[in-house]
C-alpha cells in the first residue's frame, strides 16, 4: 500500500527519519514510520458518544478495539476520496486509527529538520 | 425486581446490530441523577454481582444511532409512551422512576417521541432513574469478563459513563422471546 517518495541514502541514515506523507482533506502530513503501526482499508467506524475532543468513535479490528482520532475535523478538513485509508499510529495510551485520503500514502526521508 | 409484565416481549435481536456495543454504567447512571446514593459510592462497579465469566443479560438499544447495552440486572421494566403518559417521571407501583437524559448527556441527537421510544425503567439498589431510548433491540447475553475496557484516549467524563465495550459476533445473537427477570 506504500510507494518510495525518494531513494534511500544510507550515508544520511543516522541524522535522518522515514516518514510517511499522507493527505487529509488534500493537505500533506507527515509521521515518523516508527509510529506507524499499518496501514488498511477505512472500515466503519462506530460512534461513541464522549467529550474527548475528536475521539468519538471506535473500529474493530478482530477482536481489538481502536479508538478513533478524527484527525480531519481537528484541522477542519474532510476526508477525500470514496475510498479512504486508516492509518494506525502509535500512541502512549495504546495504538490509535485515523481516517485519511485514498491517496497512497508514500515513505520519505527527512534530513537535518527538512523533508526530502 | 422483574420487567413488567405484560408491556411487550422483545424480539430477537436483529441480525444487523453493530459489532461494537457499549455498556452503560446503569449505577453511575442512576446515582449520578441525584438520586439517593445510599452508602454506596458511585465509583463502585455492579460488575461485581455477577461472576465476570458466568453470561449476563444485556438489553440492546439504540440511542440516536448509538447502540448502548444495559445490564438486566439493573432494569425493571419498559414502557411506551402511552403507559408512560404525560408525565416528566414516571411512577409504577408508588416508586418514581427520575427522568435521566441520556441524549443529552451523551450529546448525542434522540427522536425521544418516535413511534418505537420506549422509557427503560433502572434501579440499583435503592435508586431508581428511567431513560428513553429511541428503540429497544432485543437481549444479548455477554460474560461480563467479555467487556473491554474503554480505550484510554477517551479521556473526558464518558470514562465513568461506560462499562466497557462490547464486541458482538453476529453468530452470538441470541434470541429473547421471554422479559427480563423470567
Amino acid at each position: 500500500m506504500l510507494r518510495t517518495g525518494q531513494q534511500h541514502h544510507p550515508e544520511t541514515a543516522r541524522q535522518s527519519w522515514q516518514l510517511l506523507v499522507f493527505s487529509v482533506g488534500g493537505r500533506r502530513l507527515a509521521v515518523k514510520t516508527l509510529e506507524v503501526s499499518g496501514i488498511s482499508q477505512w472500515n466503519e467506524s462506530i460512534p461513541v458518544a464522549g467529550r474527548t475532543p475528536f475521539v468519538t468513535a471506535v473500529v474493530r479490528q478482530g477482536q481489538i478495539v481502536l479508538p478513533v482520532f478524527d484527525l480531519a475535523a481537528s484541522l477542519h478538513l474532510t476526508v477525500q476520496g470514496s475510498s479512504p485509508l486508516c492509518l494506525r499510529v502509535k500512541h502512549p495510551l495504546g495504538k490509535m486509527a485515523m481516517c485519511i485520503d485514498e491517496e497512497i500514502p508514500i515513505l520519505s526521508i527527512s534530513r537535518l529538520g527538512s523533508t526530502v | 425486581m422483574r420487567l413488567n409484565g405484560g408491556l411487550e416481549r422483545l424480539r430477537r435481536c436483529a441480525s444487523n446490530l453493530a459489532e461494537i456495543l457499549v455498556s452503560i454504567d446503569e449505577m453511575r447512571l442512576v446515582t449520578e441523577n441525584g438520586q439517593e446514593r445510599l452508602g454506596m459510592d458511585v465509583g463502585e462497579s455492579m460488575t461485581g454481582i455477577s461472576s465476570p465469566a458466568l453470561p449476563s443479560r444485556f438489553l440492546i438499544v439504540t440511542l440516536g444511532e448509538r447502540y448502548l447495552a444495559l445490564n438486566a440486572e439493573s432494569i425493571c421494566g419498559l414502557l411506551t409512551l402511552e403507559e408512560m403518559g404525560n408525565v416528566e417521571h414516571p411512577t409504577v407501583h408508588g416508586m418514581v422512576y427520575g427522568a435521566i437524559d441520556l441524549a443529552d448527556r451523551l450529546r448525542v441527537p434522540n427522536d425521544q417521541d418516535g413511534a418505537n421510544t420506549r422509557v427503560v425503567l433502572l434501579a440499583e439498589r435503592e435508586a431508581r432513574g428511567s431513560v428513553r431510548v429511541t428503540t429497544v433491540q432485543g437481549f444479548l447475553e455477554f460474560p461480563l469478563s467479555q467487556i473491554l475496557p474503554l480505550p484510554m484516549q477517551f479521556s473526558g467524563p464518558e470514562r465513568h459513563w461506560y462499562r466497557g465495550m462490547i464486541l458482538f459476533e453476529k453468530k452470538h445473537c441470541v434470541g429473547a422471546e421471554h422479559s427480563v427477570g423470567s
